[in-house]
């Protein structure tokens, strides 16, 4: 009796958990996105997913496409390689899914563009790592600066803006941190600056005062930093303590009101450069902000600028794209995007770049991230 | 070149400091029970967050005279959990193998750890520090307040902890079981509450060099005791395990041998061993110790006599 009670209730939460899921699946259009939402990333993973949930509502709120409704399906993958690759075969399994902007991070978007590629799933990533294009898919489409930039430019901005002449480069031994810097080294030297030294840490150090009381000796004029918090933080304060003078250089990753907390006043004149203007900066994000604000109770996170445009390209995509919809036609289509995005004009090479990516540097001044390029 | 390697020397006596806190709880266990407390560098990170907390709760961060307040308060708490720690998971297996008791330490440094964690939280916590800020500039060399602080805390400490070893009746007590515990109760001495005592300093002053650590860095995290816990370790059995001052010298050579290998690979190998390879020197050291000169540097002496009751105990 208790068994077969069990079995009742088993069949009863099946068949009710089975009903929207099929439902959704025939009337909606289903976009999917998998981004960290547990974990370090919690933070960026989830109010990046809002600011597509704020597109597709927008979207629906302007009568959908083709009269149907679209539905964010919102994943979890940790940050973690093994959960995306999972979810990615989730999402090219599902038949009503016809989009999907997946990953957040590098090392997650590698081999989940190899599941989404089998299935022919379009995919806009958010992750930065040059890697993520080298395999050629044609479905893949990363509407975001690439590590690239985002060494180069600061290397221009410290030979050009602040006359330096000599810098230190420190790196934390991972594909992003070496990455930015060895990219930032290039850019430096081949602009006619010294590089004193190029050297590695361990990601999880806390004391870097024999390497700074090195670097020290060395007087750069500014410091490249190629790494993640809280490592970046401490690495400032501990240099400054020592009475460094240099201007230091961070990538996206200390973009966050940690860094200015964790390193203090050290942080003061720090340039960071990050892939988003700030949301003060133009109408069309002011905009953005406050309808944010309106949908979620909250300010927009760093990333959520991003999770909007990048679910515009699919929903764009979708309008033009031939009915009934296909992924290979909205993949088709989402190539050939040619619009003016929420941070700026979005067209793609044919490697699924951006032509002209976006990239700002910020300078920590008064305790906050101010806009200098 | 002479500021730099001034400069380097009071780096490596700050972090060296640090590890002959620790290696001192390591020390004391070991001479008493043979016993390697793996769970002591978990009662390091414990120290760290509990003197977070109480910043926190007594509003003193970034005043020196609070974080004198908040490092005896820790040190008793710690020193408290150090002994409920030997009461629980070594106490009843004291007269099995060797392995048993080990085997319980290890178990506890996870308990522990992930007790931290569960409270404590996986990110990684801004630490608000207790040392005095500024500067000052020695022969071209950049000697902070907070790095002199950590040196005078450790040197205060460590020789208070002499004394009292060697110039208390209490002392006397620890040093008699640390010999032989049996003869020891014969002569009327518990050899239960010289445990205890001694389950009761090593931690506290662990604790202490974690809030120290802590305050020094800007930052506590719930794993940063592993590492941190095997080089104090390594200091202890560098010194030679079971001698306080053995313990201490260990902590300062192996802080110079890390920092001075750390600053000047890069340079001697063109960048080819940079300095995320420091922990290598330091375990280096420890397999070089163990295969030249197994006592450590200044081991004690140990006779076939005491051997024999050693390993009974």
């Amino acid at each position: 009796m208790h068994l077969k009670g069990l079995l009742y209730a088993a069949v009863a939460v099946t068949a009710i958990s089975g009903i929207p899921l099929t439902g959704a699946a025939r009337a909606d259009i289903l976009i999917g996105t998998a981004g960290p939402t547990t974990n370090a990333e919690a933070l960026f993973g989830t109010t990046w997913q809002n600011g597509m949930e704020l597109a597709v509502r927008q979207a629906n709120a302007a009568g959908g496409v083709d009269g149907q409704k679209l539905v964010l399906e919102r994943d979890d993958d940790g940050g973690d390689p093994k959960q995306g690759t999972l979810i990615a075969q989730k999402h090219c399994d599902n038949a009503g899914m016809l989009a999907v902007v997946a990953n957040f991070n590098s090392g997650v978007t590698i081999p989940s563009s190899d599941v989404y590629n089998r299935c022919g799933m379009p995919q806009v990533t958010n992750a930065s790592n040059p890697k993520v294009t080298k395999a050629g898919y044609k479905n893949l489409f990363r509407p975001i600066a690439n590590d690239l930039s985002q060494g180069a430019a600061p290397a221009e901005y410290a030979l050009a803006k602040l006359g330096a002449k000599k810098a230190a480069v420190v790196h934390d031994k991972q594909a992003f941190g070496q990455g930015v810097a060895e990219v930032f080294r290039d850019n430096f030297t081949k602009g006619g600056g010294t590089v004193t030294s190029f050297s590695g840490i361990a990601q999880t150090d806390v004391d870097f005062s024999a390497l700074l009381s090195s670097i020290r000796a060395e007087n750069p004029d500014v410091i490249y930093f190629g790494g993640v918090m809280p490592a970046v933080g401490l690495f400032v304060k501990q240099a400054r303590e020592l009475g460094i003078k240099a201007t230091f250089f961070a990538a996206d990753s200390a973009f966050t009101p940690d860094f200015i907390a964790g390193a203090g006043p050290a942080s003061e004149g720090t340039v960071v450069s990050f892939q988003a203007p700030p949301y003060d900066s133009s109408p069309a994000l002011q905009k953005f902000a406050t309808d944010y604000k309106a949908a979620f109770g909250e300010e927009p996170g760093p990333y959520s600028a991003y999770g909007y445009v990048e679910a515009s390209i699919i929903i764009e995509a979708m309008k033009k794209a031939p009915t009934p919809l296909t992924r290979a036609g909205i993949a088709a289509e989402i190539a050939k995007s040619d619009f003016d995005g929420l941070v700026g004009h979005v067209a793609f090479t044919p490697e699924g770049e951006l032509k002209k990516p976006f990239l700002f540097l910020y300078a920590v001044t008064g305790g906050k991230f101010v806009l200098v390029k | 070149m002479g500021a730099l390697i001034l400069q380097q020397t009071i780096n490596a006596l700050t972090v060296g400091s640090i590890y002959a806190l620790i290696a001192l709880g390591y020390t004391m266990v070991y001479g008493v029970l043979r016993l390697i407390n793996f769970a002591h560098s978990e009662l390091f990170t414990a120290g760290a967050f509990i003197g977070l907390a109480l910043s926190g709760a007594l509003g003193v961060a970034g005043h020196p005279m609070g974080g004198i307040l908040v490092g005896l308060i820790t040190f008793v708490v710690i020193g408290l959990a150090g002994v409920s720690v030997e009461i629980v998971a070594y106490r009843p297996l004291r007269r099995t193998s060797r392995l048993a008791p080990m085997l319980s330490a290890l178990g506890m440094a996870v308990v522990i750890q992930n007790a931290v964690m569960l409270i404590g939280g996986r990110r990684p916590l801004i630490y608000p520090s207790f040392l005095p800020s500024g500067v000052i500039e020695l022969f071209g060399a950049i000697v902070s307040y907070k790095q002199i602080t950590i040196f005078a805390v450790a040197v205060v400490l460590m020789i208070g902890l002499e004394l009292f070893v060697n110039r208390t009746n209490l002392g006397v007590r620890i040093r008699a079981v640390a010999e032989n515990a049996e003869t020891a109760s014969l002569v009327g001495i518990n050899p239960n509450t010289a445990i205890s005592l001694i389950f009761f300093i090593g931690p506290g002053l662990g604790a202490v060099a974690g809030v120290l650590y802590s305050s020094f860095y800007g930052v506590a995290t719930f794993t940063m005791g592993f590492v941190i816990g095997m080089k104090a370790f390594t200091a202890a059995i560098l010194g030679g395990i079971g001698s306080i001052p053995g313990a201490v010298l260990g902590g300062f050579l192996l802080g110079i041998i890390e920092t001075f290998a750390t600053a000047w690979m890069p340079v001697l190998t063109g960048g080819l061993i940079g300095t995320e390879y420091r922990d290598i020197f330091a375990f280096s050291v420890l397999v070089l110790i163990l295969l030249f000169r197994p006592a450590g540097l200044l081991g004690e002496h140990i006779s076939e006599e005491t051997m024999v009751y050693k390993s009974d105990f």
